[in-house]
């Protein structure tokens, strides 16, 4: 589903240029739930950002569903991002002037899809998540925990192909993690490739294979055993 | 106090910190409270200072209307001493009026204008000479050898170099010896007017007989005077309108050949303002707009910084600051800065006044003592305390109203806004956005007025002539006059680049007029429904020097110049229009109501038609007039029409020359093109519209500033949401659109009130236009259009900013 060969990110600094990260090359197949581990500052959530797509300041080769990102421009990977990946957010990231009802309706008014159609698609979602009685509350009426059963809500609710997590659970406490990632268990079981981010080794458990960074370099991918490491490099 | 001084300290040190913010402020204060302090400046010295005069409350103008006309047509003397001698209401009344003269006999002859009063009126108005002696009773008769004068302190100042000897001194005016009996303070004007009289003399002037009529002083039919009186202590307007009224009704009984005429009284300071006074209050009212509209923009700016100081602010109030010190904290800020704009403003509205005093009006009285003096200060003081109060005080209750957990909370965690504070700046921005309105609907109706003047036919070809006035002396009897005339203005044609000229009386839209009644022949009306028409004495190829179109029979020529010529008038359009309707009025004739000596009043034959003319302004319609030979009638002091082929004023030294080749003591006065009288009968007009056209423009560029620092800080403030939406797969595009659209869903909101908000203040201004209703759909369409294209334009930089931001850069905002 996805192919990554020899992705760079750098940053202009004063001093010169700082790669956030290195030669990234990586495959996931459809239905994979991959875990991205490293500690801070490792370029996990660059990565991420690159397979969402929010992020075009990068090198290297990059193929979705056998499209190559690489070669397109700002405005269809845009289309790429709408029709096929859904975010979860660390902050949940919930608009806070609108109601949850509205919150999920967001990612739709963005895609081309009629006004009923997309009445529907929510009526649906919230039936799903079973959070049908809280569609007229605002974020700030939420706990932590509703509020990223929301945000996962609203990531789903376009039938994304590919659902990339950035630390989704890391601002609840583990009873309310633990239904996170049950969630997220079950939404790969019925076909959806997620990729998360995570500081924890329990929620990683939940996924197939976990890659871990390290200054922007994979130092471990199971399915790619002579993954590129520093230590690779300097052999 | 200590704290106060902490608070003042502290405010400078913020206010250095962000001389972005403070310079910004600054200047918007500024500019509002320097255009109020002018606009302050100008109301206070023509509407609000006292009449220069002792108890001035009690001085009042007794005017004489007619049906159908609302100013002051003047009094004859004979009316004005039974006036006098029957009421019980004034402690005295005084009759007076203005005119030019020629002072003689010294280097050169120059014109002076004086007052010719009766000589009781220095003691009713209650002011002395400083030097010398006022007039006694006995000099409104001819008293000695010279007539008596009074110099103004000005005139004594520069004609005779405050001279102390200047008493008993011979002066020749327009060829009559006076004798000057005094010379009056610094300070003192009557009448009040825009070019303050000379000199005062008596009416003893008028009490000669002149060119063999009787004079003027015995007419009960030339109605030439004004009238000032002191109302007795006790006595009301009221009972003063009643037994004046009652007094002229029993004069029209009495008197029944002349028109009946009625009283109007109204206070001295009234007659004196005239109708200047509402637009001075409308321009007050709009540069008030101005400042609130500074006002909703420095709150705007105060809230966002509010947000910014969320923390600070928390944090004092968690070390145990009550909210009264938290808000003297920032209500000080707020003071300096407006006592920094204020200082500024004062600047500002010296150029301003200047500016204003320019710009004004001929009409606006008292212009000359417009000036920043101390009640103009105090104005700007309570100004600038009133400003702070406005745009001080509700960020400030806002920023230390929030609950103290929270606001740490939130400020520690975003620097984020909260619901109701973006609220309140939305709904500043909603007020600026509907006065911007309201003061450019009003400045779009008076532009839409000014250009309809603009396209008014005066029915006269105003460019390229010159005028001039000569003030011929009593020596100049009517052949003389006539003969004057006859050498002048054959030796004016001569000259290069003269086309034709000419001389009559009065000029078209020129301050002077003859009206008299008429009648007309075969038609036995009563003489006091006679119709009234503005007679004018024009000399030949008048009609060809000022361009107004004969269009019947034929003009003035030299058979009606000769000595036994048959009396005869030319007609205007709407005087034949108006008495003889779809007949021919060539060889009709009518009898105007005026001649020049006891001879009983002629039968004028009607020789021709020519088109009307807009005699009292563009604003005014055109009035019935008549035309007489000079020849056959000559009474009045003549202007000199010339129409060149060159720049008009360059004829004047020519002109001049000419003039004094005849008569070396004879000045040019009001010398003035035709094209000068036009512009001054709009003056008003363009006074109001410009002022009201700068304000409207300074209110459509804060209120566009105010929504462009709204809606970038929006855009800042919702950096955040900016990029989620971009992440969730909204288009750059989509949140430019949303951010334009909530710019203008704002400023429609504004505009919708706003419109409401003129529709019903606009019709106030009704005596102010001309030719365009109140609610022109022109100005009502244009100008919610201008504004919301500055609107878009506000509202589209920051959304392209928003359009740019980072998504990625945008998630880790918090």
């Amino acid at each position: 589903m996805i192919q990554l060969r020899n992705v760079e990110r750098t940053y202009k600094t004063g001093a010169g240029v700082t790669y956030v990260l290195r030669r990234i090359t990586m495959d996931l197949r459809e239905g994979e739930f991959v875990t991205v581990m490293g500690p801070s500052g490792s370029g996990k959530s660059t990565l991420l950002s690159i397979i969402g797509m929010l992020d075009d300041s990068w090198a290297g080769e990059y193929y979705l569903l056998d499209q190559a990102v690489h070669k397109l421009d700002r405005k269809k990977r845009a289309d790429l991002n709408r029709k096929y990946i859904g975010f979860v957010f660390q902050s949940y990231h919930l608009l806070d002037n609108l109601t949850v009802y509205e919150n999920l309706d967001v990612p739709l008014s963005y895609r081309n899809i009629s006004r009923a159609q997309r009445a529907s698609m929510v009526a649906e979602i919230l039936d799903r998540f079973q959070i049908v009685g809280k569609k007229d509350l605002f974020p700030s009426q939420l706990s932590g925990g509703q509020q990223q059963l929301v945000g996962i809500a609203r990531a789903v609710v376009g039938n994304p192909k590919l659902i990339l997590a950035d630390e989704p659970t890391g601002n609840l406490h583990s009873s309310q993690a633990k239904e996170i990632m049950e969630l997220f268990k079950k939404l790969n079981d019925q076909g959806t490739t997620i990729i998360q981010v995570t500081h924890s080794e329990v929620n990683a458990a939940y996924g197939h294979r976990t890659i871990q960074l390290f200054d922007g370099w994979i130092t471990s991918d199971p399915a790619n055993p002579p993954a590129t490491s520093p230590e690779a490099v300097a052999r | 106090m200590n704290g106060f001084f902490d608070d003042f300290c502290f405010g400078l040190r913020m206010l250095r910190k962000s001389p972005g913010f403070t310079l910004v402020a600054v200047l918007t204060l500024a500019l509002g409270i320097g255009a109020n302090t002018a606009i302050f400046s100008v109301i206070h010295a023509v509407l609000l200072r006292a009449l220069p005069f002792h108890n001035p409350r009690q001085l009042v103008a007794v005017n004489t209307t007619e049906p159908g006309r609302q100013d002051d047509i003047g009094v004859s003397y004979p009316a004005f001493l039974d006036w006098r001698s029957q009421n019980h209401v004034f402690e005295g009344l005084s009759a007076f009026r203005v005119d030019d003269f020629t002072l003689t006999g010294r280097a050169e002859p120059i014109h002076v204008t004086g007052a010719v009063v009766s000589a009781n009126t220095l003691s009713l108005l209650g002011v002395a000479p400083m030097l010398g002696r006022d007039f006694n009773r006995q000099e409104d008769q001819p008293v000695g050898t010279g007539f008596p004068i009074i110099l103004s302190h000005s005139f004594w100042q520069d004609g005779f170099a405050s001279d102390p000897n200047v008493l008993g001194q011979n002066l020749t005016l327009s060829g009559q010896l006076f004798t000057v009996a005094g010379v009056m303070p610094p300070g003192f004007e009557f009448p009040v007017e825009r070019t303050p009289v000379e000199f005062w003399t008596t009416i003893a002037l008028d009490a000669r007989p002149l060119n063999g009529s009787p004079p003027m002083t015995a007419q009960r039919g030339v109605a030439y005077l004004d009238v000032i009186g002191r109302l007795k202590a006790q006595a009301t307007l009221a009972q003063a309108q009643n037994e004046m009224s009652k007094i002229q009704d029993a004069l029209n009984k009495q008197y029944p050949g002349n028109r009946p005429k009625g009283i109007a009284i109204v206070p001295e300071i009234d007659q004196v303002v005239g109708e200047t006074r509402q637009g001075l209050l409308i321009l007050f009212a709009a540069v008030g707009l101005v400042l609130l509209i500074a006002c909703a923009n420095l709150s705007n700016l105060l809230l966002a910084r509010a947000t910014a100081r969320g923390k600070e602010i928390s944090v004092r109030k968690a070390l145990g600051a009550t909210r009264w010190v938290v808000v003297r904290q920032l209500l000080t800020e707020s003071m300096l800065l407006a006592s920094v704009g204020a200082a500024l403003g004062l600047i500002f509205a010296l150029w301003a006044v200047k500016w204003l005093t320019r710009l004004a009006p001929a009409e606006l009285p008292r212009i000359s003592e417009i000036g920043l003096n101390l009640e103009v200060l105090i104005f700007t003081a309570g100004v600038a305390v009133f400003t702070t109060l406005l745009f001080g005080l509700i960020p400030a209750l806002h920023a230390t109203g929030t609950e103290l957990a929270s606001s740490l909370n939130e400020g520690a965690r975003s620097g984020t806004e909260t619901r109701g504070r973006s609220r309140l700046k939305d709904v500043f921005v909603v007020i600026e956005t509907a006065l911007a309105v309201v003061l450019l609907a009003g400045a779009g109706l008076l532009l839409r007025s000014l250009l309809g003047l603009g396209r008014v036919d005066p029915g006269f070809a105003k460019d390229h002539v010159i005028t001039f006035g000569l003030d011929l002396p009593d020596r100049y009897r009517h052949p003389q006059r006539i003969e004057f005339y006859r050498q002048l203005l054959p030796r004016i044609r001569r000259l290069p680049g003269v086309r034709s000229a000419s001389a009559a009386f009065p000029l078209p839209m020129s301050a002077g007029e003859v009206k008299t009644s008429f009648g007309v022949e075969g038609r036995p009306w009563k003489d006091s429904e006679l119709p009234v028409t503005t007679l004018h004495l024009v000399d030949d190829d008048y009609f060809r020097a000022v361009g107004i179109p004969l269009l019947r029979g034929r003009e003035f020529d030299a058979r009606d110049d000769a000595p036994g010529a048959t009396p005869v008038v030319l007609i205007s359009q709407s005087l034949a229009k108006q008495i003889f309707r779809d007949e021919n009025p060539v060889g009709k004739r009518i009898r105007p109501q005026i001649s020049t000596g006891n001879e009983e009043v002629p039968m004028r034959l009607i020789v021709g038609v020519v088109g009307d003319v807009k005699g009292e302004g563009l604003a005014a319609p055109a009035i019935p007039e008549s035309y007489v030979p000079y020849a056959q009638l000559p009474f009045a002091p003549m202007s000199v029409v010339v129409r060149t082929a060159i720049d008009p004023q360059a004829m004047v030294p020519a002109l001049r020359k000419e003039v004094q080749s005849l008569d070396k003591d004879l000045p040019l006065l009001h010398v003035e093109t035709l094209e000068e009288y036009v512009d001054d009968s709009i003056a008003d007009t363009r006074f109001e519209t410009i002022l009201l056209g700068t304000f409207g423009a300074l209110a459509l560029v804060l209120t566009t500033v105010g929504l462009f620092g709204v809606i970038s800080y929006t855009v800042v403030q919702r950096t955040r949401e900016t990029g989620i939406r971009l992440a969730l797969g909204a288009e750059p595009r989509a949140i430019a659109g949303m951010i334009v659209g909530n710019g203008l869903l704002l400023a429609s909101v504004g505009v919708g009130i706003g419109l409401g908000g003129a529709f019903l203040l606009t019709r106030l201004m009704r005596s102010l236009l001309y030719g365009v209703s109140p609610l022109d759909p022109t100005t009502f369409f244009s100008v919610p259009v201008a504004l919301l294209a500055m609107a878009l334009l506000a509202s589209y930089i920051p959304a392209r900013r928003a359009a740019k931001v980072d998504p990625m850069v945008a998630l880790r905002y918090e």
